[in-house]
């Protein structure tokens, strides 16, 4: 299985195109790159949110729409990606200005307020088969309610915004909670061998035991 | 509660600060108001009083006195 990375200019989101035998798996869709991925696969198999971020779901409905394939995500992921303030749209320009420093240029295309819809959902665990890979999506809840991490074939995981290089987890946005990271997503993040190659939803791939102490680590916030 | 107790509460609930610190309070001042904790502030007081701040707003909103003069736009009388 191969697997591509495209940064996004949407805060340098990572969007990822697994490819099998001219099939593909594409996480955390975004719109700006349909050209390459037609270039790399014929078939399209599924779309997988790690969770319902704008900046990790923008290309959604223009990739469904020329594609066609189900889009699959956890169930609070599925229920927030379908209003604009809690998949952050509405809000993306103006934490994009301040995090950046830059003021909106003045011929900025305001972000429409955006929102879209899963297929199909799940509630805690679920794993298919997909081109002689096993896929095995968890729900990660945390730094947002719609987390997850997708494992294939128990050593790549494409973990989202659960985890990022160096960086302890974000659990302040609005809908995130730290209590949930401690008591859902850490646990099974514990769980996964020290080798597992951890693609997150942001920066370069990391080998998780590079990782193990910062995401034990704690973090100021109160939740 | 009366709007300044609940415009209060927001910043009380956003960042853990306590009610005396609240009239110094600005962007970047503590760690807790960064760029995520304002994402924070902005939706507690968007959920409070029912509004949708425009974007420029957002990003203007940069300290607890400054925050009022938006509510005020927002015809939230503090």
């Amino acid at each position: 299985m191969k697997v591509l990375q495209y940064t996004t200019p949407l805060l340098s989101s990572n969007m990822y195109l697994l490819t099998e035998n001219n099939h593909g798996i594409i996480i955390d869709p975004y719109d700006g790159f349909a050209a390459r991925i037609a270039e790399e696969c014929q078939e399209i198999d599924y779309i997988l949110l790690t969770h319902e971020h704008y900046d990790h779901i923008s290309g959604t409905n223009a990739l469904r729409e020329r594609y066609g394939y189900p889009v699959i995500c956890s169930e609070p992921c599925g229920e927030r990606i379908q209003n604009f303030s809690h998949n952050f749209s509405r809000y993306y320009e103006a934490y994009a200005a301040i995090q950046t420093g830059e003021p909106l240029p003045e011929n900025s295309q305001p972000v429409a307020e955006y929102f879209t819809h899963a297929d199909e959902v799940f509630s805690k665990h679920r794993t298919f088969f997909w081109q002689g890979h096993e896929v095995a999506l968890t729900e990660t809840p945390g730094h947002s309610p719609g987390s997850i991490c997708i494992l294939t074939d128990r050593k790549q995981l494409f973990s989202g915004d659960t985890l990022l290089p160096g960086d302890v987890t974000v659990t302040r946005f609005p809908g995130g909670s730290r209590r949930q990271y401690k008591e859902i997503a850490l646990p099974y993040l514990r769980e996964l061998p020290d080798e597992t190659f951890v693609y997150p939803g942001h920066y370069r791939a990391f080998r998780l035991r590079n990782h193990k102490t910062k995401m034990e680590e704690p973090y100021h916030d109160k939740h | 509660m009366t709007n300044i107790e609940k415009y209060n509460e927001a910043f009380i609930e956003s960042f853990g600060v306590t009610a005396e610190q609240l009239p110094s309070l600005a962007y970047q001042e503590i760690p807790e108001w960064d760029s995520v904790g304002h994402m924070q502030l902005i939706a507690a007081l968007e959920d409070a009083f029912d509004i949708m701040f425009d974007t420029d707003d957002i990003i203007d909103f940069n300290s607890y006195e400054k925050g009022k003069e938006f509510m005020a736009k927002y015809e939230v009388e503090l």
